[in-house]
C-alpha cells in the first residue's frame, strides 16, 4: 500500500532519479551510461550525477521504510499492540546527560583540532554519556512508578558512579593544584596550599554548624570549587612550570668536578625568595 | 524495665518489591524505527555526497591521462574482500537477533547480538589493517587520493562503530529485560541501521576497493 | 522506659511504603536538564535570535564595504571581508533560520498532531546544546582569524570541525521534529490530515536529511585536506565555495519550505474558514520541497582549488529554477481561494505571511532570471538579491509563525499594532535591500569584491546605498520584533487564550480534544462537523 508519506518520498526519488539521467546526458554522458550508472558509457559530470542519484536512493530508502511502517499511522500502530488506540507519548524526566553529551561533542571537536587531551576527555565524556543515557532510558521504563525507577537506577549505578566520581574529583584536585604549585614559586606554592586548606576548613566549619542544609547549596559550593580548581589548573598549565635545575646533572657535576655547588638552591623561585 | 521497639521506615532505602509496583505503560511502537530510518537516509546521503566527490576527482585525473592511484600505492583485494564477507555474515546474525527477540528466545537473542558485535569489531579491525597496506600515507607528502580514501573509509569505520555502539546499548537493555517478545523495536532499529551500514560498505567495497 | 529504635524490614504482607517521587529541578538545573519540549523549543528560538544579531551585524559590515566601489576592501580588507561575508551567510542560515524553524517545530508540531511531547526529547535537548556550544565555537573561530579566508590554519580547522558539529545538531533536531509529525500523531490523524506546518516540517526534514549530510561530508573532506592533505580544495580561501551552494539556487528554497506550512495554517484562520483543497496544498509543499534539492548544483573541483560552476546552462538547472514556481503559484492560488471563500480579518501573522509569500514569489522570479544563461547574472549581485529575497522571505514567514503561535509559545500574543507595522516595514525593507541589487546585477556588479567599470559606477554606488538602507531597516525590524517577542515572553498574563479562533489541534481547549475527522478538527468542533475535504485516503 502506497501511503501518503511514501508518496512524497517516492516522488522525490523519482524526480531526482529522472534529473540524474537528464543531467548525465546534458553534461556529456553517452550511450546508456546515465541509466546504467556508468556500466556502459559515460555518466557525464560525475559530481552532480552522483549526488542526484544518492539523493534518489536515500529518498527511495525512506519511502520503503515509511511504506513498511504504514506511515506509523495511529490505527495500524495500535493494531500492533492489539489495542484500539495508540498509547500516549509520555513526557521525559529531567536529565543532564544531553548537555554533558553536547559538551563531550564540542570538547572532542575542539580537541581534535587543538589538543589531544581535550579530544580524549571528550571521547571519555561521550562514552560515559552513552552508558548513562542507556541506563536511564532503561530505568525510565523499568516500572510504571517514576520513584521506583529512580531507585532501581540508583541502586545499579551508584556503586559504579560514586567511586568513579571520587576518582575523578581526586584527579581534578591533584592535576589542577599540582599545575598551580608547579607554576608558582616554592614559597608561593606553600602560601596557596595554606590558603586552600584554610578555605576548606572555613567552609567545612560553616556547613557543619548548620543543622539543616540544602543539598543544592552543597552541590553549588562543590561545583564552584570544581570550576575554580579546573580554571586554576588550566591557568597553571598555560603558564607552565617554573624552572627547575636538573638534580641528576648537578649531582654528576658535583661528583665529577667536586664543585661546591651544593648550597645553591635547586629552584630559581626559592633562590629569589632567599635573596 | 519495659522495652519498646519503634520501627522507622527510611523511604529511600526500602527493599524494592516490584510486585507492588505497576508495570510500565506500553510504549508507542515505530517511533524509534522512524527516527532510525531518517538517520539512515541521512547516512546514505552523507556517503553519496562523498562518493560523488571521489568519482568526480577520479574521473578528472583519469581524464588527464594519468593513473588514479599514485605510483607505489596499491589497494590489496584480500583484506577488503574478507571484511566484506565478515559484514555479510553479520547481516544474518543481526536478523537472527531480531527474530530470536520476537520469539522470546533470550538466549539466542543475546548470542546473536554478541556475534553481530563481534563481527562488527572484526570489520573495524580489518579495515584498520587495510589502511596499513595501501601505501598511501596521510603524513609526509599526502596526496589527494590519500585524503579521499582515508576520509571516506575512515568515516565508514566511524559509522560502523556508531552502529556497534547502538547494537551494544540495545543488547544492554535486552539484558535488562526490555526488547523481548512483542516489543523488539530497539533491536529492529539497531538492525536497520546496521543493514544500512553494510549496504553502504558494499558500495564502497565495489566502487573504491574493487574498481579502484 | 527505654526505647530502642531499630530499623526493621517491612513485613512481607504489608505493601511497601511509596518512595518519595522525584523532585522537579528548579532554576538553572531545570533548564540544563530539561526534557520538556516547550522549554527546548523556546531555547532553540531564543538562541537563534542571538545568532541573528551576529548575522545582522556581519551583513551590515559587508554592506558598508560596498558603498564605495572604487575602494572595495578598504574598510575591512579583502580577507576580513571574505570572513565577514562567510559569517553573515553561515550565521544567517545555519545558526538562525534553520534553528528557528526547529524551535518552532519542537514547540508547535507535537501540539498540532496531538502528542504530549516531541519524539526523542533528550536527543532534541542534546541537539540544542550541541548547536549552542558548536555555534559559539564556530563564531569564536572566526574571531580568532579562522573561518573561510582565515589566516590561522588551526582556527580554520576549528571552524570546519565546529561547523560539522552544528550541521549534525541541525540534522538531529529536524529528525526529531519529523519523527514527531510521522510517528506521534493521535488517533484519527492520518498523515493526509496533518496541519500544513507539521507536514511542511516533515518535508523540510526530508530535504535537510538529503542535503545537510552532503555538506557535512564535504566539510569533513575540507578538514582532512586542510589538516593533512595537499589542499587541493583551495585551503581556507576555498572553504566558502564549498558552503555557499547551500544558500544558492536551488538549495536556498529549503529554508522557505516551512514558511509555506506556516502561511498555510495562518490564512484559513484569518479567513475564518478551512483551507481549500488541503491535500493539493500538501502536494504543492511536497513538490516545492523536492525541487529545493540542490546539492547537485555545488561547484566542481578544478585545478589549484578552483570551484568551477558545472551546472550553469544545463537542462536540470533551468528546470529546477523554473518548475519551482509552479507549486509556489499553486499554493498561493489555494490561499487566494481560501480568502475568497472566507471572511477575512487582517491580523499581524497574516501580514507577515503575505509579505513573506510575496517576497518568496519575487525571489523565485528573480531566480529564473539568474538561471537564464545569456543574461549572465550568475555570481552578480542579482544572484545575491535572489538569495536575500528567499532568505528574508523565510525570516518574515518564521516571524509570522512566531506571531501566530505566540499565545501558545509565550503565553500571550505579541502586540498586534506594533507587529502589523513591523510586518509592513519588513516588506519595504526587503524590497529596498533586494531590488537595487537586481539592477546592479544587470549592471554587472559582482557579488564579491570586484569593482564596477564604465559609466555605471555612480548609479551602482547610489543603488548600493539604497540596498544598505534596506538592510539596516530589516535589522531594525528584526530587532524590534524580537523585542516584542521577548516582552510577550516576560509578561505572560493570559495563558491558554486563543485570540485567533484557530482551526488545528494546538488551539483545542485544554482537556477537550475533539474527534479528528478532517484536517481542521477544532474548526469542525466549533462549527459542527462540516464536510471533510480529506475523507478519501
Amino acid at each position: 500500500m502506497i501511503t501518503t508519506g511514501s508518496k512524497f518520498f517516492y516522488g522525490v526519488a523519482a524526480l531526482l532519479a529522472f534529473a540524474a539521467v537528464v543531467y548525465g546526458y546534458a553534461s556529456g554522458g553517452g550511450g546508456v551510461g546515465p541509466i546504467s550508472f556508468g556500466y556502459k558509457g559515460g555518466v557525464g559530470e560525475h559530481l552532480g550525477y552522483g549526488i542526484l542519484l544518492a539523493g534518489a536512493v536515500s529518498a527511495l530508502f525512506a519511502g520503503f521504510c515509511v511504506t513498511a511502517f504504514r506511515d506509523a499511522d495511529p490505527e495500524p500502530t495500535a493494531a500492533l499492540l492489539g489495542a484500539d488506540t495508540v498509547p500516549a507519548a509520555t513526557t521525559t524526566g529531567s536529565s543532564f546527560w544531553p548537555v554533558v553529551g553536547a559538551f563531550g561533542v564540542v570538547l572532542t571537536v575542539v580537541g581534535v583540532v587543538l589538543n589531544n587531551v581535550f579530544f580524549v576527555a571528550g571521547l571519555i565524556a561521550l562514552g560515559a554519556v552513552a552508558i548513562e543515557w542507556t541506563m536511564q532510558a532503561w530505568a525510565d521504563r523499568a516500572t510504571g512508578d517514576p520513584a521506583v525507577n529512580r531507585e532501581i537506577r540508583n541502586r545499579i549505578m551508584f556503586p559504579i558512579e560514586v567511586p568513579l566520581a571520587g576518582i575523578l574529583a581526586i584527579a581534578i584536585v591533584i592535576v589542577g593544584y599540582s599545575r598551580v604549585f608547579l607554576a608558582v614559586s616554592k614559597l608561593g606554592a606553600v602560601w596557596i596550599a595554606l590558603a586552600i586548606a584554610a578555605t576548606i576548613f572555613v567552609i567545612g566549619t560553616i556547613l557543619s554548624l548548620r543543622p539543616r542544609i540544602r543539598t543544592d547549596l552543597v552541590a553549588g559550593v562543590l561545583a564552584a570549587a570544581a570550576v575554580v580548581t579546573i580554571g586554576l589548573g588550566i591557568f597553571g598549565a598555560v603558564a607552565g612550570e617554573r624552572e627547575f635545575h636538573d638534580l641528576s646533572e648537578e649531582h654528576a657535576e658535583e661528583g665529577g668536578a667536586e664543585a661546591g655547588a651544593s648550597d645553591e638552591s635547586t629552584d630559581e623561585g626559592a633562590s629569589e625568595e632567599s635573596n | 524495665m519495659a522495652t519498646a521497639t519503634a520501627t522507622t521506615p527510611t523511604p529511600e532505602r526500602l527493599p524494592l518489591r516490584l510486585e507492588d509496583v505497576p508495570p510500565a505503560p506500553p510504549r508507542r511502537p515505530r517511533v524509534l524505527l522512524v527516527g532510525t530510518a531518517l538517520a539512515s537516509a541521512a547516512s546514505i546521503a552523507l556517503f553519496g555526497g562523498l562518493l560523488s566527490a571521489y568519482f568526480a576527482l577520479r574521473a578528472e585525473v583519469i581524464g588527464q591521462g594519468e593513473q588514479w592511484l599514485p605510483d607505489g600505492a596499491s589497494i590489496p583485494l584480500s583484506p577488503g574482500n574478507m571484511t566484506m564477507v565478515t559484514l555479510v555474515m553479520s547481516l544474518i546474525t543481526a536478523q537472527w537477533a531480531v527474530h530470536a527477540g520476537k520469539q522470546q528466545d533470550r538466549g539466542h537473542a543475546y548470542f546473536a547480538l554478541g556475534l553481530t558485535v563481534l563481527l562488527g569489531i572484526a570489520h573495524v579491525v580489518q579495515l584498520g589493517f587495510l589502511f596499513t597496506q595501501w601505501e598511501l600515507p596521510l603524513n609526509g607528502e599526502p596526496t589527494m587520493q590519500a585524503v579521499l580514501l582515508f576520509t571516506i573509509m575512515g568515516l565508514h569505520v566511524a559509522m560502523a562503530a556508531a552502529a556497534l555502539i547502538f547494537f551494544t546499548l540495545m543488547l544492554l537493555r535486552s539484558l535488562g529485560g526490555q526488547f523481548t517478545g512483542r516489543d523488539v523495536e530497539g533491536l529492529s532499529a539497531a538492525a536497520l541501521y546496521w543493514y544500512v551500514t553494510v549496504g553502504i560498505f558494499v558500495v564502497l567495497w565495489y566502487g573504491i576497493l574493487i574498481v579502484k | 522506659m527505654t526505647v530502642t529504635e531499630t530499623q526493621a524490614p517491612p513485613a512481607a504482607t504489608t505493601p511497601a511504603p511509596a518512595l518519595e517521587p522525584p523532585r522537579p529541578s528548579t532554576g538553572l538545573a531545570a533548564v540544563l536538564g530539561t526534557g520538556e519540549h516547550r522549554t527546548i523549543g523556546r531555547l532553540w528560538i531564543f538562541t537563534s535570535f542571538a545568532y541573528l544579531l551576529v548575522a545582522g551585524v556581519a551583513g551590515a559590515l559587508v554592506g558598508v564595504e560596498k558603498v564605495d566601489t572604487d575602494g572595495l576592501g578598504d574598510v575591512l580588507g579583502a580577507d576580513v571581508f571574505g570572513e565577514t561575508l562567510s559569517l553573515h551567510g553561515i550565521a544567517g542560515t545555519f545558526l538562525f533560520l534553520l534553528p528557528l524553524f526547529i524551535g518552532l517545530g519542537i514547540h508547535v508540531v507535537p501540539a498540532q498532531v496531538g502528542a504530549a511531547t516531541v519524539a526523542f526529547p533528550r536527543a532534541t535537548a542534546a541537539a540544542y546544546w550541541t548547536y549552542l556550544l558548536g555555534g559559539a565555537v564556530l563564531i569564536a573561530s572566526f574571531v580568532a582569524d579562522g573561518g573561510p579566508f582565515g589566516a590561522d590554519s588551526r582556527f580554520v580547522e576549528l571552524f570546519v570541525a565546529s561547523f560539522i558539529a552544528v550541521l549534525l545538531a541541525l540534522v538531529l533536531g529536524t529528525i526529531c521534529v519529523a519523527t514527531t509529525a510521522v510517528a506521534l500523531r493521535t488517533t484519527g490523524m492520518g498523515l493526509h490530515r496533518t496541519p500544513l506546518f507539521a507536514w511542511s516540517s516533515l518535508v523540510t526534514a526530508a530535504l535537510v536529511v538529503l542535503q545537510l549530510p552532503v555538506l557535512a561530508g564535504l566539510m569533513l573532506l575540507v578538514y582532512v585536506d586542510h589538516r593533512y592533505g595537499p589542499t587541493f580544495l583551495g585551503g581556507s580561501g576555498g572553504v566558502l565555495d564549498r558552503i555557499a551552494w547551500a544558500w544558492s539556487q536551488p538549495s536556498v528554497y529549503l529554508f522557505a519550505i516551512p514558511v509555506l506550512g506556516i502561511i498555510g495554517d495562518i490564512v484559513p484562520v484569518s479567513a475564518r474558514t478551512r483551507l481549500s483543497k488541503h491535500r493539493i496544498a500538501q502536494g504543492a509543499i511536497g513538490a516545492f520541497g523536492a525541487l529545493a534539492f540542490g546539492a547537485w548544483a555545488m561547484p566542481g573541483f578544478g585545478a589549484d582549488g578552483a570551484a568551477p560552476l558545472l551546472h550553469v546552462g544545463d537542462v536540470p538547472f533551468y528546470a529546477f529554477s523554473i518548475l519551482i514556481l509552479l507549486p509556489a503559484l499553486a499554493f498561493a492560488g489555494l490561499l487566494g481561494d481560501t480568502v475568497r471563500r472566507g471572511s477575512l480579518r487582517v491580523t499581524s501573522p497574516l501580514l507577515w505571511g503575505v509579505a513573506s509569500l510575496l517576497m518568496l514569489l519575487t525571489g523565485i522570479l528573480n531566480g529564473i532570471l539568474v538561471a537564464i544563461e545569456p543574461l549572465d547574472l550568475i555570481q552578480t549581485t542579482a544572484q545575491t538579491a535572489q538569495i536575500h529575497y528567499v532568505l528574508v522571505a523565510s525570516l518574515l514567514g518564521l516571524f509570522a509563525g512566531l506571531a501566530h503561535w505566540a499565545p501558545r509559545l509565550l503565553g500571550t500574543p505579541v502586540q498586534e499594532v506594533a507587529s502589523k507595522a513591523l510586518a509592513a516595514l519588513g516588506l519595504v525593507g526587503t524590497i529596498l535591500l533586494c531590488l537595487p541589487d537586481v539592477i546592479t546585477g544587470f549592471l554587472e556588479q559582482a557579488w564579491r569584491l570586484q569593482g564596477v567599470s564604465g559609466d555605471d559606477v555612480d548609479a551602482v554606488e547610489v543603488l548600493n546605498v539604497v540596498s544598505i538602507v534596506g538592510g539596516l531597516l530589516l535589522v531594525l525590524v528584526a530587532v524590534a520584533f524580537v523585542g516584542l517577542v521577548l516582552k510577550a515572553a516576560v509578561g505572560r498574563d493570559h495563558d491558554g487564550d486563543d485570540p485567533w479562533e484557530g482551526n488545528t489541534l494546538e488551539w483545542a481547549p485544554a482537556g477537550a480534544t475533539p474527534a479528528i475527522t478532517s484536517e481542521a478538527p477544532v474548526y469542525d468542533a466549533r462549527h459542527g462537523a462540516g464536510p471533510s475535504t480529506t475523507e478519501a485516503k
